[in-house]
């Protein structure tokens, strides 16, 4: 009996021990992944400002970039990883409230990057940038807390 | 003693007095509009500058009956319906309940409006665009919504004392000329409500206007408008009025959060001069 509460407090602790750098490691890798979106968003948005040329190398490999990143980021919302987490952070509750509508948003915007990963001509690009910007503000107007 | 108590008695009657008078409705009087042609496309323009679909809006649809819940650290407004709908909306208000509305922050039955509806900052609007902007609402579909009351009403006669402060430095009719990017973010763009701090008594500081404040339901903050070019938040007015414009499209993505979402959608509908009038007042801040 002696030996299992021992075992037991063995494990709360260990676990609480793993419990915070777990949430800091997703939080971690949630973050670089929006980066990696935002980086690539750039290099499209260069493009619609005509500071670069139109190329749809350029196009496919930013979205499947843009496709990737979101794939990733959108498996590394554990419950526990928001504010409550005491980690630095911009994911609203809301992602928690609303796991439905969050997954849908989520959805919405790698649909949105597999779009833009076809276009081919240049006459489809901007109506699939709006697209995607558009899927990026419809998700962060609910799930994202303004600046820290 | 009993004199002593007598003048006692006697200034907390003469302050109660003072209070009261000082807290009543001090609406405008029909002279202050001056013979004008309304012009419904630059009241659109208003309509678009001051974003009133963003707390007018309906649970469902585009038009502004209202309704949509807002929440405030003092409580839950359900916005009024603002289209013509004559027994719900605004369709049965005079020009001048529509002035005193937006500039006294006055019903047409004679009750103060909470300050949820920033009124400080339309009270720095010029009346003809306020006319405009009346007739431009009047050309919408008429919705029949009637609005939710706020459940904290006892607190409106409060409010006048709050407006002799809030108010005092607002002259509306100001004879200043001045640019068409700082009218617009003072007066219609009501910016200062969200990105100027406010002091003790919840008035937004107009010793620094727009430099950043706390987000109003407590988490993060609303950035700092001024020194923007310094603070490499934009390069140039271009920069600044593409991010107006077209927000996270071209990859702006503080564009979004926080209410800036809404903000910039009505952004995106302003003709393009008034845009880059605003970016380029904004940049000029130091």
């Amino acid at each position: 009996m002696q030996f299992s509460a021992k075992s037991l407090i063995m494990a709360a602790t260990l676990s609480a021990m793993l419990a915070l750098p777990a949430s800091a490691g997703v939080i971690d890798e949630r973050q670089e992944a929006m980066k990696a979106v935002g980086g690539a968003i750039k290099k499209l948005a260069a493009i619609a400002k005509g500071q670069m040329q139109f190329d749809a190398n350029i196009v496919k490999s930013s979205a499947m970039t843009i496709k990737s990143s979101l794939e990733t980021a959108s498996s590394r919302f554990p419950e526990g990883s928001g504010e409550e987490s005491g980690i630095k952070t911009r994911a609203n509750p809301e992602i928690w409230l609303d796991e439905e509508g969050f997954a849908k948003a989520m959805k919405k915007a790698i649909a949105a990057a597999e779009n833009m990963a076809s276009v081919t001509k240049g006459e489809d690009f901007m109506p699939a940038l709006g697209q995607l910007g558009g899927a990026c503000k419809n998700c962060h107007k609910t799930f994202r807390a303004p600046e820290k | 003693m009993k004199q002593a108590l007598k003048f006692l008695g006697g200034t907390v009657i003469i302050t109660i007095a003072a209070l009261i008078y000082l807290a009543k409705p001090d609406p405008l009087p029909q002279t202050v509009i001056p013979p004008h042609q309304t012009d419904v496309k630059n009241g659109q323009v208003m309509y678009n500058a001051g974003g009133c679909i963003s707390c007018h809006k309906p649970e469902k649809g585009n038009l502004p009956s209202g309704g949509s819940p807002l929440k405030t650290p003092i409580g839950t407004f359900y916005p009024p319906n603002i289209t013509p709908d004559k027994s719900t909306g605004i369709g049965s208000w005079s020009d001048l309940d529509f002035i005193n509305a937006m500039q006294r922050g006055i019903s047409p039955a004679g009750r103060h409006y909470f300050p949820a509806f920033p009124y400080t900052s339309y009270s720095r609007m010029k009346i003809t665009d306020l006319l405009d902007l009346k007739a431009y609402l009047m050309t919408l579909k008429p919705v029949v919504a009637s609005s939710r009351q706020f459940d904290k009403n006892y607190l409106r006669p409060a409010l006048g004392l709050w407006k002799q402060l809030a108010l005092a430095d607002n002259s509306s009719r100001s004879s200043k000329q001045q640019n068409r990017g700082a009218y617009l973010v003072n007066g219609p763009g009501h910016c200062n409500e969200c990105h100027t701090r406010r002091n003790i008594f919840m008035i937004t500081d107009t010793g620094k206007p727009l430099a950043g404040a706390p987000h109003i339901d407590g988490k993060g903050k609303v950035p700092s408008l001024r020194n923007l070019k310094a603070r490499k938040r934009f390069s140039d007015a271009k920069d600044l009025n593409n991010a107006l414009r077209f927000g996270e499209i071209l990859g702006y993505d503080n564009f979004s959060s926080g209410g800036m979402g809404d903000v910039q959608t009505n952004m995106s509908r302003l003709p393009n001069k008034d845009t880059m009038a605003i970016a380029e007042y904004l940049m000029s801040l130091k």
